[in-house]
This record gives structure tokens, C-alpha cells and sequence, in this order.
């Protein structure tokens, strides 16, 4: 006799917003299949309009503060951590698409695909935000990359293309077969995928006798290979082999999408197994994370120090700021997700932004990227060269920009931690990393231009890095509205409540 | 009944495999071949544990893995295809004019 | 206990009766008229001699790709049919939305030619 099944009570609000932008990319995919003509454009307007919309029903749903929602089973929630990431992944969704529009155009690659696919990639960022089960962390994780390893290779036919989209796509599959083994070893050591019951068997488990039970143990390996999964995701040294080499080769807009939305939603998931199942294992994942974030730190500032190519310099600073992030999410487990949130929205902004202007600068047929385009380029686009060095500054750590109080609000929580190395490394590296984003505003208002460049612009681009500049702007002179928010956004330790 | 440690042995030994294989051989489709590998040792140890354990949370995530993997391997193969076009190899030390 | 197993023994020694039984009565009674082609390995076409690494068509791959991703979907519905009398109506909406995202799958390959085989 099988057992009974009962269908669990089912709480649509929970899934309301995945439920919008699956949908609407599902519909958006069909309608863009029946559009007649080769113009693609009205797809990418309608794709902004579906996450504006998924942007309207999450603030509809969003939980009273303080609370949070569980359903099917507990597999999902919806708290304030999971609404606060949705609207930044968001945010970073409509910057991609904003300025793909043209872009796709312009380098004679648009498709219509590119949007759907842009939305189901941000409909899984916004799953691994919100999951409460290792089933769905993983899927998760696959809807993310799967759909980016087509994005990356969406420049068809440029090789470099192709084979940045083969080469993520090899790593990213090695990463997923770590990240679903050692999945597999948790189940067999807690006996389930929940994380909120995972947490509950260590602290049973462990509090028995001194000895380590053997079901602990196997969480443990497991969860280190959990670990080193989503190491190749975030790209933390020494798993980053793969992020300068798939930046350079896919499309700007997608290298920008990726280099933010993937760390943003990784992190967040990792951040939510770290301190919803595997807290009594801090002992454990807090050192090593450390040794992570100091390497990348050092490793991705250094290496991007010797970069002539724009877009490989962004991709190792991107490496670079994965260092801080970790610090960030180390420091949770005590001060709450304040720090890791103001700083995934301080690098959001000013990295879109960076990418937004490199795309400016990007000629069709060529590949160069290179640091002489910017020389010179306060002679004659001010503007642009303003807007530049306001993301620099921003990437740089340097006041009054947003991502001064990122870097400051991490190192006052692993102070107060007493994580004094980690602040002093972070410190150091930013010291190095002040360099090469000096060194571009050097170029770009004291050099002779090197070459005739002719940025293109139009509405997409210029929004976003409006919207961008003034956004790094105003958080680095008024952080306070902005630390309110991340200061309420709370994860659920728990089943409801 | 064959005790669960021994699925797990095997299980082990097949992810090793795997990861020595993607680490190792240089044909692209090796390489997937080596990491579906890895994922089916998972599969393994799924069934394995969700038997030991009693209930059926691991067979439920067997499912979803075999999917993934289909879908991965698909556009894997999809890229190759476009590769091979362009370079008739599929050995991963030829495609890398990116580099870093 | 192992007599419950017979009527899995005849039906082994059934299976294996019957498809020797219809060759050799083919191999007995059917015409023998060879020619060169209808003698091929393989008759879709495939020259089954010659250098392994040889090109040849891509619409195979593509056909297979869709394929096993089409057929991959199937293993959802198994639990499902072992299941459905005790899902009811959710479990029929819930398999309705699955099966809506497969249509949509196929409209899209359909559409986009992938299914065309020149």
C-alpha cells in the first residue's frame, strides 16, 4: 500500500514573482516567435515592461516586516531578504536589457530569444534567492547558468564567442556535478533537503556526546563540496580561472548581466545554506571562507593590475569584488545581510555602469576594449568621462560614492567581528585596486587621445548610466534611506513567523 | 540486501572518475561524457541514500538532475557543433584564443 | 516463494521463442534478391568504411539533440501516471501547465525551422 499523499497547502504569494517572469517570458518567447519583420527591438521594450511588472506584484507580496511566508512544503520563502534581492536583480535585469536594444542591433546579432532568455535567467536568480531547499538550489543554480551559457555564446558567429560560451559551459558543468554530489552527501547525512531541518539535525546531532556522529560528518564533506560548487560560481580565486576568458568573448551587455545578477543570486543562496543549515558548522566554513576572500582580493585586484583590455580588467575586478562580497556573507551569521546587500547594489550600480560606457566605446567587428580608447576622452565627451570616472571612484572604494559605504559598512561588521586580517587585507587590496581605476581617470583627463573614438549613444545607454551616476551619487552622499532598507531585509531562520 | 555503504563506495569511485576524466582527457565530448559521469554517481548515491534514509526526497531530485543534464548536454553539444564548424576540432587545448 | 517467479520464467522463454521462430521462418521462406544497396550496413545512407573523423551532416545532431531533450521530459510523467488518481484535479492542472511549456518548446522549434530536414 503506498503512503497517502497529501497535496500541501500552496501559498501563490510566495511564488508570485518567479510565477510573473516565468510567464511572461514564456508568453514573451511565443510572441516574439509571431512577430513579423526582423526588428527585434519591441521584444526588449517588453521584456523591461514584464519585470516592471514582476518589480510591482514583489512589492505586492512582500511580507509585513518582520515576517516571512513559507509554501509547498517549505521548498520557498518569501521574507524581506528574498524582496530586497528580487528588486536589486531586477534593477540589473532591466540595465542588461536596456542596453542590449540597441547593442544587439548595432553588432548584427538580434535576436529575439535574447530577452526571453535575459528573463528566465533573472526568474532563476530570484529562485536561488528565495529557495529553502536543496532541490531547488540546484535548479536554481542549472536555469541560471544553462541560460547563460547560450547568452555567452550569443555573439554567433564570432568564435571567441563561441568558445567563451563552450569554456563556461565545461567549467560550469564540472562546478554543477560538485555542487549536486555534494547535495547528495548532505541528503544521505541529515537525511533531508530542507535546509531549515538540516540546521535543526546538526544541532541534535552535534549537542549528543562529544564524538562527531557520522551524519554530521558526511554534511560536513558534503557541504564542502556544496562549497566548492559555488566557488566556480561567484569565481573566487582559485576557482576563477574561467571568468576573465568567458567576460571577454560573450556580448558587453551579457558580461555585464552576469558579472553582477549571477553574483548577486549565487551568493545569496550560499549565504542563506551557510546560515540557515550549516551554522553550528561555522567553525569550520569560517576560516576557509576567509583564506577565499583574502586570495580573491589580492589575486583578482593584482591580476587586474596588469591588464591593458578594459573588459578583462572589469572581469578580474569583478573577481576582486567577489573577495569583498565573501566578506560580506561572513560576517551574516552575526550582523544580519545589511553589508552584503548595500554592497551588491553599490557594485550593481557602478559595474553596469562601466559596462554601459565600455559599450559606448565599442565598434562593430572589433574586439579591443583597450585602456587607449579612454585617453583623452574628457576633451571631448565630458560627460562621459565624468559618468566613468564616478563608476571608478565607485569601484575604487573612494568616497562620497555608493560603493565607499559598500566596502566600509563590510569592514565594520568583520571589525566588530573581530576579523582584523581580513579588514586589513581588504584595506590592502583596495590600495592596489585604487590603482587601476586611477589609472583609467588618469587617462581619460590627463592624456592626449590616442585614437578616434566615437562613442555611439542612444536612450537605453544614456538611461542606465544616468540612472547609474546618479545612483552611486546620491546612495554615497545620503546612505541612510538605503542602509534602512537592507537593515529590515532579514532572513528567515525559520518556518514562518 | 546489499548494504548502502557499498553504493556509496561505488558512487565515489565513479564521481573520481569523473572528475579525473574532465581533468584529463582533452576531447570536449570526453569531457561532457566525463561530467554526466559525475552526475550520475550523484543519481547514485540519491537512490541509495533515499532507500537508507526511507523516504523519497533524493529519488525526487534524480529526476530533475537527469533533466538538467539533458539540457546542459544539449547546448553543449549545440556549441560544439558550432565549433567544430569553425575550427573541425573538439580538442580543448585548440579552442583557446582567449586567453588568460 | 521462487514459484512466484514462473510465470516470469515462461514469459522469458516465450520472449525468446518467438522472434527466433519468426527469423528463421523469414531466413527459410522469404525471396533472397540482393543488390548493392539493399546489402549496405546501414540503409539510411551512412558509408559504414572509411576514416572515423569524416564530416557529416549536422542535421543529425540536431534531430538527436531535440530528441533527447523531448524525451527526457517523458520520465515527469511516470510518478505522475502512478500517481494521478490520488493528485485529482491539482495534479491534471499541474501536469496541464507542464505540458502548455512543452507545446511551447515544440512551437518554438517548429517555427524556427528545426524540424525542417533540408
Amino acid at each position: 500500500m503506498p503512503p497517502e499523499i497529501v497535496i500541501p497547502a500552496i501559498d501563490v504569494r510566495v511564488i508570485a514573482p518567479m510565477l510573473t517572469i516565468f510567464a511572461w517570458a514564456t508568453v514573451l518567447l511565443m510572441v516574439d516567435l509571431f512577430m513579423p519583420g526582423k526588428d527585434r527591438k519591441l521584444t526588449g521594450y517588453l521584456a523591461l515592461a514584464g519585470l516592471a511588472v514582476t518589480a510591482l506584484v514583489t512589492l505586492a507580496v512582500q511580507p509585513a516586516p518582520g515576517t516571512s511566508r513559507t509554501s509547498f512544503s517549505n521548498m520557498v520563502v518569501l521574507d524581506s531578504f528574498g524582496t530586497t534581492l528580487t528588486l536589486i536583480l531586477l534593477l540589473i535585469a532591466a540595465f542588461s536589457i536596456a542596453i542590449s536594444i540597441n547593442y544587439l542591433s548595432y553588432h548584427n546579432i538580434e535576436m529575439g530569444e535574447y530577452y526571453p532568455l535575459i528573463l528566465f535567467a533573472t526568474g532563476g536568480m530570484i529562485l536561488l534567492g528565495q529557495s529553502t531547499n536543496l532541490i531547488l538550489v540546484f535548479l536554481g543554480v542549472e536555469l541560471l547558468s544553462i541560460t547563460l551559457y547560450v547568452l555567452t555564446a550569443f555573439f554567433y558567429p564570432r568564435y571567441t564567442s563561441e568558445e567563451a560560451g563552450l569554456k563556461y559551459l565545461l567549467l560550469g558543468a564540472f562546478a554543477a556535478g560538485f555542487l549536486i554530489y555534494g547535495i547528495a552527501l548532505i541528503y544521505g547525512g541529515a537525511g533531508t533537503l530542507d535546509l531549515f531541518e538540516i540546521g535543526a539535525f546538526l544541532n541534535t546531532s552535534l549537542a549528543v556526546g562529544s564524538a562527531f556522529p557520522p551524519g554530521a560528518l558526511l554534511v560536513l564533506i558534503g557541504g564542502a563540496l556544496v562549497l566548492i560548487g559555488f566557488c566556480f560560481k561567484i569565481s573566487l580565486v582559485p576557482f576563477h580561472m574561467w571568468t576573465p576568458d568567458v567576460y571577454e568573448g560573450s556580448p558587453t551587455p551579457v558580461a555585464a548581466f552576469m558579472s553582477v545578477g549571477t553574483k548577486g543570486a549565487a551568493f545569496a543562496a550560499l549565504l542563506r545554506i551557510l546560515i540557515v543549515a550549516l551554522l553550528p558548522f561555522k567553525i569550520y566554513w569560517l576560516p576557509v571562507l576567509g583564506v577565499l576572500a583574502t586570495l580573491t582580493m589580492l589575486f583578482g585586484n593584482i591580476a587586474a593590475l596588469m591588464q591593458p583590455n578594459m573588459k578583462r580588467m572589469l572581469a578580474y575586478s569583478s573577481v576582486g569584488h567577489a573577495g569583498y562580497i565573501t566578506i560580506g556573507i561572513m560576517t551574516a551569521g552575526t550582523h544580519g545581510t545589511e553589508s552584503f546587500l548595500f554592497y551588491l547594489l553599490a557594485y550593481a550600480l557602478a559595474n553596469m555602469g562601466a559596462f554601459a560606457v565600455l559599450i559606448t566605446l565599442e565598434r562593430r567587428g572589433e574586439m579591443a576594449w583597450s585602456v587607449d580608447d579612454f585617453a583623452g576622452l574628457w576633451k571631448r565627451y565630458p560627460l562621459l568621462a565624468i559618468a566613468m570616472a564616478t563608476f571608478m571612484l565607485s569601484l575604487a572604494g573612494v568616497p562620497p560614492t555608493a560603493g565607499f559605504f559598500g566596502k566600509f559598512f563590510v569592514f565594520a561588521a568583520a571589525w566588530e567581528d573581530g576579523q582584523i586580517f581580513l579588514v586589513f587585507m581588504g584595506v590592502l587590496s583596495s590600495a592596489i585596486a585604487a590603482f587601476f581605476y586611477l589609472r583609467v581617470i588618469m587617462r581619460m583627463f590627463m592624456d592626449e587621445p590616442v585614437r578616434e573614438v566615437i562613442p555611439i549613444f542612444n536612450r537605453g545607454l544614456t538611461i542606465t548610466i544616468g540612472i547609474a551616476v546618479v545612483g552611486t551619487i546620491v546612495f554615497g552622499l545620503l546612505p541612510t534611506p538605503l542602509v534602512s532598507l537592507v537593515q529590515n531585509s532579514v532572513i528567515a531562520l525559520g518556518v514562518g513567523g | 540486501m546489499v548494504e548502502t555503504s557499498y553504493y556509496i563506495l561505488l558512487s565515489a569511485s565513479l564521481f573520481t572518475l569523473g572528475i579525473l576524466g574532465v581533468l584529463v582527457r582533452r576531447n570536449a565530448i570526453v569531457v561532457f561524457m566525463s561530467v554526466e559521469l559525475m552526475l550520475n554517481a550523484a543519481n547514485l548515491a540519491f537512490v541509495a541514500f533515499a532507500r537508507q534514509q526511507g523516504n523519497i526526497d533524493g529519488q525526487v531530485l534524480v529526476f530533475f538532475v537527469i533533466t538538467v543534464a539533458a539540457a546542459e548536454v544539449a547546448v553543449g553539444l549545440a556549441l560544439l557543433v558550432t565549433i567544430f564548424r569553425n575550427k573541425q576540432t573538439a580538442d580543448v587545448d585548440a579552442i583557446s584564443q582567449l586567453h588568460g | 516463494m521462487l514459484q512466484d517467479y514462473t510465470p516470469i520464467l515462461v514469459m522469458f522463454l516465450m520472449s525468446l521463442f518467438v522472434p527466433l521462430f519468426v527469423i528463421s521462418l523469414s531466413a527459410v521462406l522469404g525471396p533472397k534478391r540482393g543488390s548493392k544497396r539493399k546489402l549496405a550496413p546501414y540503409e539510411s545512407g551512412m558509408e559504414p568504411i572509411g576514416p572515423a573523423m569524416r564530416r557529416f551532416p549536422v542535421k543529425f545532431y540536431v534531430v538527436a539533440m531535440l530528441f533527447i531533450l523531448f524525451d527526457i521530459e517523458a520520465i515527469f510523467f511516470f510518478p505522475y501516471a502512478l500517481a494521478f488518481r490520488d493528485l485529482g484535479l491539482y495534479g491534471l492542472g499541474v501536469m496541464g501547465v507542464f505540458l502548455v511549456l512543452l507545446v511551447v518548446g515544440f512551437v518554438y522549434e517548429w517555427k524556427k525551422g528545426a524540424l525542417r530536414w533540408d
